[in-house]
C-alpha cells in the first residue's frame, strides 16, 4: 500500500513535470520542469532498490546535465516561443501521431510484461556490486564508452553496502512502472515533434532517455538482473556527453544565425 | 528495532534539533567571521551588542526581518522569489546524513546521532551540493540585470567545475574506507599508527585533503575564489538585486554550505568524532560530539583566516586552476591510491 502511494505520488510529479515541459513556452520553465522530472525519477529508482543509480541520476543528470542546459539558456537569453506556421503544422500532425505511437508502445509493453509485481527495493543495486559488474562482465563496453566520454572516474567508487532487499507486502505491478515510462517517452516524442525551439527539442530527447532508463531499472527489478541497472549508466554517459556536445553546437548555431527556431535553421546557407 | 511510530518521532526530534543547531551555528559563524577578520585587520569587530558582540547575529536577524523587501519591476518574479528558497533548502538538506557521534541510548531507545544512516550518504551530500548550483544560477538570471547575470553565470560555471575536483578528491578516501556510508568511513579511521598517530585519512591522503580544501573554497564561493560576488568586480554578483530576507537566505545558504563542507572534511579526513573519552557514561556519550564540533570549528577558522589573508583569483586563472591543475592532481592521487591498495591486498 505504501509502495503504491509513494509510486503514484512520485509518478504524478513526474508526469506533471513532463506535461509542463510541453506546455511552457519559455525554455527556462521547460528546463526546470525537466529537473523536477529527473528528481522524481530518482525517487522511483529508490523505490525499486536502485540506490546507486538514483544517486548518480541526481548528481549527473539533475545536478550537471540540467545545470548545463540552464546555463546555456541563460547565456543565449533564449526568449519565448512564438506561434508560426511551422509550429501549427507540427501540432496538427505531431499530437495524433504521438498518441498512436504511445498506444502502440503501451500495448507491446503490457503484452510482454505479464502480471508480475515488484516489492519495494526489489533489486538492491549497491555501488560495490554495480562497480564489480562494470569492471568484470561489462569491462569492454565500459572502456569503450569511457574513452569516448571519460567517465572512468565516476565508476571507480567501490562502495561497500549491505543492501538488504525488503521483501514483503509492499508490491506494485511492474506494468505500472512501464506505463509511467511509456508516458514519459510519449511526452518526449511529442515535445520533439511540436516544439520549435532547439533547446526545448533537446530537452525532449533527454526526457525520452529518462523514460527508457526507468524501463531498464523496472525490468532489472522484475527479472532480478543487475545488468539493467548497469545499462542505465551507459545511457546516462551517452546522454551527458551528447548534451555537452549538442549544446556547444547550439551555441555556435545561435552565434551565426541569431535564432533558436528550427524552422529558420533549415538551410546550409546563412 | 524500533516501531514505526517511535522511529518517526525520534527522527522528527533529531531533525528539529539538527536544524536548530545548524541555524544557530550559521548565525555564529557570521559572528566568528566578523571577529576574526576584524582582528586580522587590526580592529575589533562587533563589540557593542552584548558581551564581545555575541548578540550581533540576533540584531542582524531583526534587521533583515524589518528591512524593506524590494522586488524590482524588471525581474522574472517566480524564479526571483524561488531562487533564495532553493539555495537555502539545498544548503540545509545535507545535514540529514551527517553523523555527529556514536550510537547513544536514551531511556531504552537506541538511536544513532544521525538523522538518516544511508549507505550512500556521501553520494547524497555530493548530489545536494550539485543541486545547490540552481539557486545561484536562477538568481542571477531572473534578476534581469547585467551584474547579476554575469555573476550568476560565473558562479555556476565555477561551482560546476570545482565539483569534479571535489568529488575526485574524495574517491581516494572511499578506496581506503570501502564504503559510501559516512559512519563507516569514520569507523575506518579508528585506531592509531605506531601507537600514537591517529589513523586519520589526512595522513595517507594529504594531497586529497588539500585538493578538497581548495575545491571547497571554490564551491562555497569564498576567497580566494569569490570573484562572482566580489564588490569591486560585479557589485554583488548574483544577489545584487536582492534585499532583506531574500538576501539573508542567500547569506545563510553560503554559511550553511561552509558548515556542511567543514563537517564532511572532519568526517572524511580528520577522524570524525574520535578523541579521548573519559568520565561518566553521559559525558562519554557527549564527548564525541564535542570533538566533532572542535574539528568543525578549526576548519571554519582556517576558512576565515584564508578569507582575511589572500587576494582573489581572476576568473580565467580560477578556471584554469580548477581544470588544469586540481583535476589532473586529483586523478593522479586516485591512481596512486588505487595502485597502493591493490598492491597491498
Amino acid at each position: 500500500m505504501l509502495h503504491l502511494i509513494l509510486f503514484l505520488g512520485f509518478g504524478a510529479v513526474c508526469v506533471a513535470g513532463a506535461v509542463n515541459l510541453l506546455m511552457q513556452r519559455h525554455p527556462i520553465n521547460s528546463a526546470l520542469s525537466l529537473v523536477v522530472v529527473m528528481g522524481s525519477l530518482a525517487a522511483e529508482y529508490l523505490l525499486l532498490g536502485a540506490e546507486f543509480v538514483a544517486a548518480v541520476q541526481v548528481i549527473v543528470y539533475a545536478g550537471a546535465v540540467m545545470v548545463l542546459f540552464v546555463f546555456v539558456i541563460m547565456l543565449l537569453n533564449a526568449g519565448e516561443e512564438e506561434e508560426t506556421k511551422g509550429s501549427r503544422v507540427a501540432v496538427i500532425f505531431g499530437i495524433p501521431g504521438t498518441l498512436v505511437g504511445s498506444l502502440l508502445i503501451a500495448w507491446v509493453l503490457l503484452e510482454h510484461s505479464g502480471t508480475r509485481s515488484v516489492a519495494v527495493g526489489a533489486l538492491p543495486g549497491p555501488p560495490k556490486t554495480i562497480g564489480w559488474l562494470l569492471f568484470h562482465d561489462y569491462l569492454l563496453p565500459f572502456e569503450v564508452f569511457g574513452i569516448g566520454a571519460d567517465c572512468h572516474h565516476g565508476s571507480r567508487r567501490f562502495g561497500c553496502a549491505a543492501g538488504i532487499a525488503q521483501e514483503g507486502k509492499l508490491m506494485v505491478p511492474i506494468s505500472y512502472y512501464l506505463i509511467l515510462s511509456g508516458i514519459l517517452f510519449a511526452c518526449g516524442v511529442t515535445g520533439f515533434l511540436i516544439k520549435r525551439n532547439i533547446i526545448t527539442i533537446f530537452m525532449s530527447i533527454e526526457l525520452m532517455l529518462n523514460g527508457v532508463n526507468l524501463s531498464f531499472v523496472a525490468f532489472a527489478a522484475e527479472w532480478k538482473a543487475l545488468s539493467g541497472q548497469v545499462f542505465v549508466f551507459f545511457v546516462m554517459v551517452v546522454a551527458a556527453a551528447e548534451a555537452a556536445v549538442g549544446l556547444a553546437v547550439i551555441i555556435a548555431v545561435y552565434r551565426t544565425r541569431e535564432t533558436l527556431n528550427v524552422d529558420q535553421v533549415n538551410l546550409l546557407k546563412l | 528495532m524500533l516501531s514505526v511510530e517511535t522511529f518517526v518521532a525520534v527522527s522528527l526530534i533529531k531533525t528539529v534539533i539538527a536544524l536548530a543547531v545548524l541555524l544557530t551555528a550559521v548565525a555564529y559563524t557570521v559572528w566568528l567571521e566578523r571577529k576574526v577578520v576584524g582582528h586580522i585587520q587590526n580592529r575589533w569587530g562587533p563589540t557593542r551588542v552584548g558581551p564581545f558582540g555575541l548578540l550581533q547575529p540576533l540584531a542582524d536577524g531583526v534587521k533583515f526581518m524589518f528591512k524593506e523587501d524590494l522586488i524590482p519591476p524588471h525581474v522574472y518574479k517566480p524564479l526571483f522569489i524561488a531562487a533564495p528558497m532553493l539555495a537555502v533548502v539545498f544548503a540545509l538538506t545535507s545535514i540529514a546524513v551527517i553523523p555527529v557521534g556514536n550510537t547513544i541510548s536514551i531511556g531504552g531507545i537506541q538511536t544513532s546521532l544521525q538523522i538518516a544512516d544511508v549507505n550512500i550518504g556521501l553520494l547524497i551530500v555530493l548530489g545536494v551540493t550539485s543541486l545547490g548550483v540552481y539557486g545561484v544560477a536562477l538568481a542571477g538570471w531572473s534578476s534581469n540585470s547585467k551584474y547579476s547575470l554575469l555573476g550568476g553565470l560565473r558562479a555556476s560555471a565555477q561551482m560546476v567545475s570545482y565539483e569534479i575536483a571535489l568529488g575526485l578528491s574524495l574517491v581516494g578516501v572511499l578506496i581506503l574506507s570501502g564504503s559510501f556510508s559516512l559512519r563507516e568511513i569514520v569507523d575506518a579511521q579508528s585506531g592509531t599508527y605506531l601507537g600514537f598517530i591517529p589513523r586519520w585519512n589526512i595522513f595517507p591522503q594529504f594531497i586529497a585533503f588539500f585538493i578538497y580544501l581548495m575545491a571547497a573554497y571554490a564551491e562555497t564561493n569564498r576567497i580566494p575564489f569569490d570573484l562572482p560576488e566580489a564588490e569591486t568586480e560585479l557589485v554583488a554578483g548574483y544577489h545584487t538585486e536582492y534585499s532583506a530576507m531574500k538576501f539573508a537566505m542567500f547569506f545563510m545558504a553560503e554559511y550553511a554550505n561552509m558548515i556542511t563542507v567543514a563537517c564532511l572534511a572532519s568526517l572524511l579526513f580528520l577522524g570524525g568524532w574520535h578523541g579521548p573519552l573519559f568520565g561518566p557514561p553521559l559525558l562519554q556519550a557527549l564527548l564525541p560530539v564535542f570533538w566533532f564540533a572542535l574539528r568543525i570549528f578549526g576548519f571554519l577558522f582556517v576558512y576565515i583566516w584564508v578569507r582575511g589573508t589572500l587576494p582573489r583569483f581572476r576568473y580565467d586563472q580560477l578556471m584554469a586552476f580548477g581544470w588544469k591543475f586540481l583535476l589532473p592532481l586529483a586523478i593522479a592521487n586516485l591512481v596512486v591510491t588505487a595502485l597502493v591498495v591493490a598492491v597491498r591486498a
